[in-house]
């Protein structure tokens, strides 16, 4: 069962923290999203989970091991897939395939020409597997990171803002696909989105470097206040509410637009 | 107006063939074509085996010829200087350390063909094949030298990788400068400097981007599980058709060897 | 004021525009479209930074010549673009070579500064230093400092927190009301409810261009829709539209 526990961390690139004094704890499959607006240090917090950045105050155990453990530092990251923000500055290879094929022959996989084409096939990407990947459309070069991450089979996902660049249906369309591939696994989407956060099992919202709410998207999402704190636009639905409250009406708390429909029709 | 060589998008044998094969196949003819220049037939030979390759690539041989004449100035220099300087039994004049001979204007003609064949032949493989294709094929060929711990694989890999990056970076380039078009910069200014400074808005921004992907590209690296070795595999898909076309290439120099040898026997 | 683009047609590799007429005038246009379908390249045509393969450009019946006059155009990323010592020397760079005299383009830096809620105390600093969010904001600041009378901005929305997003409709609303000309790229729907006119590209050719209301599907129209209030696709009056709809249930 993939774990990550965050032990009161804090960081700073030289200028003030980034990081300050944050804990939580993720285990099992899930889908959490960690929602806070820029500055609010969630991307450092991807690297860090990763190893990718030096900690030094406070710890993380990614299924048990500490970042801090330099030996065992593969080890986390053979266990952890990220999917950053551009994928232009992520591919490694000019041919497509060698590029998924890429974690696989770091962590030295058997049947990596086996895994490579599985992995592909699964995002529908088969036919370009030659094809130089900067020369793909942006839906097919977030397929294909995608591809690369499937290569690795891991137990945690970390989608660092990951298909910000597409319009919504595209977006939609990667989020059904990361949900379908991986929903046994542990999955971390770090997002500036409100609307995206809705569908996750839990949302985590950082301020300032802080944690300042860890609850359901219902607990977390119909909180104006803290949304407000966090710099975070609610999503639509919640900002209606917040509207009509202006104006003198009150409705029940609401947090998706379905919701926000059932809700006027029996109005009274 | 066309750059000599610029890459051609195909279907033709020499396009399709295994990146390696072709980097072999036309070292090979490269070869061939130095050591068959020195004889007459030698250059009709290797200007016959230029027009069949050309014509297996379905590249237009023309145009690349009709660039050259922009490197008309180049051509006439190296005839002069090979042409002044060939020593000579006969000459039609002498004078301190020039001599201009019959022996000297066919030597200097000699030298400007071979230019124009080796280039041809190097325009050709460049229309055949992508920067990254060809860099691939060396990265492959050289690989042998990875087990003398010279670097090739991380050499190859940074190359591949710096070339993929080009376009990202000359699309990113393209906004910087209109941007700053749009805010009034680049009119210039007459000296050398104002000009140079005139540039900062694009400059300063396009190395900082160059860094900011830098650094993305390596922590995806890392979280990739890259460790500094780089174990490719080294994929050799090596058919029927990359065994012909070594086979003929092969043939194509031992063929050059032979006419050298006839040529100076005959002499 | 009218700017129109007439029979302009443009090829690239990945991409092409054919035969594109489009008149814009004062007021908000939206302009929407798969990624890709050379929006960001329609957004250069009408300013004038490029040129179309055909057609041409024209302001009020006259060709425009090079760059479209008193244009501001905010690209995507428009951080990347800074490039100065200190935030207020690359703010003020479009207005050195405007022959302003100094205290204007002090104040006006200053106005747009303050705007952006970028704090005084950064100003001297360099722009590189601040946060991804203010560098965005300097950035931006250094197109609005003009004072264009046509701002273009390609997906200003994206990655915006809650702040901007509100800074952004205010200038928006503001530059309307001032009779400017705005032209936007955008795939947010309320962004482009909240303009006066969308146009819809698809396949390098116009396939749309009339109210937002008409085109959108965006949860607002939709609710309004489902609701049976008057059909909408700008949130302010949907939330008046809901507004009356909970008013009159009340008294029934």
């Amino acid at each position: 069962m993939p774990s990550i526990v965050v032990d009161n961390i804090s960081f700073s690139y030289g200028r003030g923290d980034v990081l300050s004094s944050l804990s939580f704890r993720a285990e099992g499959s899930c889908h959490i999203s960690i929602l806070g607006s820029n500055g609010s240090g969630k991307s450092t917090l991807v690297r860090l989970i990763d190893g990718l950045l030096p900690l030094r105050r406070g710890d993380i155990l990614v299924n048990g091991i500490s970042v801090k453990d330099e030996k065992s530092i593969r080890e986390i990251r053979e266990s952890i897939a990220i999917i950053f923000q551009d994928p232009d500055s992520q591919f490694v290879s000019p041919v497509l395939e060698e590029d998924t094929a890429f974690g696989p022959e770091n962590y030295e996989m058997e049947n990596i020409d086996q895994i490579v084409s599985r992995s592909l096939s699964a995002v529908s990407l088969s036919d370009f597997r030659k094809r130089v990947p900067q020369t793909l459309s942006g839906g097919e070069k977030e397929r294909a990171q995608i591809a690369g991450a499937l290569a690795v089979n891991p137990d945690i996902v970390l989608l660092d803002e990951s298909f910000s660049m597409l319009d919504d249906d595209g977006r939609k369309e990667m989020d059904a696909l990361v949900g379908d591939i991986w929903k046994e696994r542990l999955i971390i989407s770090i997002t500036h989105s409100a609307d995206q956060a809705i569908n996750s099992d839990r949302v985590i919202l950082l301020s300032g470097g802080k944690l300042i709410a860890d609850g359901s998207p219902r607990e977390v999402l119909c909180s104006v206040s803290l949304l407000r704190k966090a710099d975070v636009r609610p999503p639509f639905a919640v900002r209606v509410r917040e509207s009509l409250k202006e104006r003198g009406i009150s409705i029940p708390p609401v947090l998706t637009t379905g919701e926000l429909k059932e809700v006027l029709w029996n109005f009274r | 107006m066309e750059l000599i060589g610029a890459y051609k998008p195909g279907t033709s044998p020499l396009h399709r063939m295994d990146n390696t094969a072709r980097i072999v196949s036309f070292s090979m003819l490269f070869a061939a074509f130095l050591i068959a220049s020195g004889s007459i037939l030698g250059y009709v030979f290797s200007v016959a085996v230029l027009l069949v390759l050309y014509r297996t690539g379905s590249i237009p041989i023309r145009p690349v010829l009709h660039s050259m004449k922009r490197f008309r100035m180049f051509f006439i220099t190296i005839f002069l200087m090979n042409a002044f300087f060939q020593p000579s039994e006969n000459p039609f004049f002498s004078w301190w350390i020039l001599t201009f001979s019959i022996d000297g204007i066919m030597f200097g003609l000699r030298m400007v063909l071979s230019v124009i064949l080796l280039t041809s032949l190097a325009a050709l493989l460049t229309a055949v094949a992508t920067p990254l294709e060809i860099t691939d094929g060396l990265r492959t060929l050289l690989h042998p030298l990875s087990f003398l711990h010279i670097p090739v694989d991380q050499a190859s890999s940074i190359i591949s990788i710096a070339i993929s990056f080009i376009p990202v970076l000359a699309a990113e380039g393209e906004n910087i400068t209109l941007s700053a078009l749009s805010r009034g910069a680049f009119p210039g200014g007459r000296k050398l400097k104002d000009k140079a400074m005139s540039l900062i808005p694009l400059t300063v921004p396009l190395f900082l981007s160059a860094f900011r992907r830098a650094d993305e590209l390596s922590f995806a690296m890392e979280a990739r599980g890259y460790n500094g070795s780089i174990k490719r595999r080294v994929k050799l898909s090596f058919g029927l058709n990359e065994a012909v076309s070594v086979f003929i290439s092969l043939s194509i120099l031992i063929a050059a060897i032979l006419l050298k040898g006839v040529s100076i026997v005959g002499s | 004021m009218e700017l129109s683009l007439s029979h302009a047609s443009l090829k690239r590799d990945t991409f092409h525009l054919s035969d594109i007429s489009i008149s814009i005038g004062a007021g908000l246009t939206a302009i929407t479209g798969k990624s890709g379908s050379g929006k960001t390249t329609l957004l250069s045509l009408l300013a004038g930074l490029i040129r179309p393969d055909e057609g041409k450009l024209s302001l009020d019946g006259k060709e425009v010549e090079g760059l479209l006059p008193s244009c501001g155009i905010i690209f995507q990323h428009p951080e990347r673009q800074l490039f100065a010592s200190t935030v207020i020397e690359d703010v003020s760079f479009a207005l050195r070579r405007s022959g302003l005299d100094r205290d204007e383009i002090v104040s006006r830096c200053e106005k747009v500064l303050s705007l952006m809620d970028i704090g005084k105390e950064k100003w001297n600093e360099s722009p590189f230093f601040l946060s991804g969010g203010e560098r965005r904001r300097v950035a931006a600041a250094g197109v609005l400092v003009t004072e264009p009378s046509f701002l273009f901005m390609d997906e200003p929305t994206v990655g915006l927190d809650s702040a901007s997003y509100e800074r952004l409709y205010g200038i928006l609303d503001s530059y309307r009301k001032e009779s400017r000309c705005v032209v936007i790229v955008t795939h947010d729907q309320e962004i482009a409810g909240f303009a006066d006119r969308v146009i819809v590209l698809d396949d390098g050719r116009i396939s749309a261009d009339c109210l937002p209301s008409d085109i959108l599907s965006s949860d607002i129209v939709r609710l309004s829709e489902a609701l049976g209030i008057e059909r909408t696709s700008d949130y302010n009056k949907l939330v008046s539209g809901i507004e009356a709809f909970c008013r009159g249930r009340k008294w029934n």
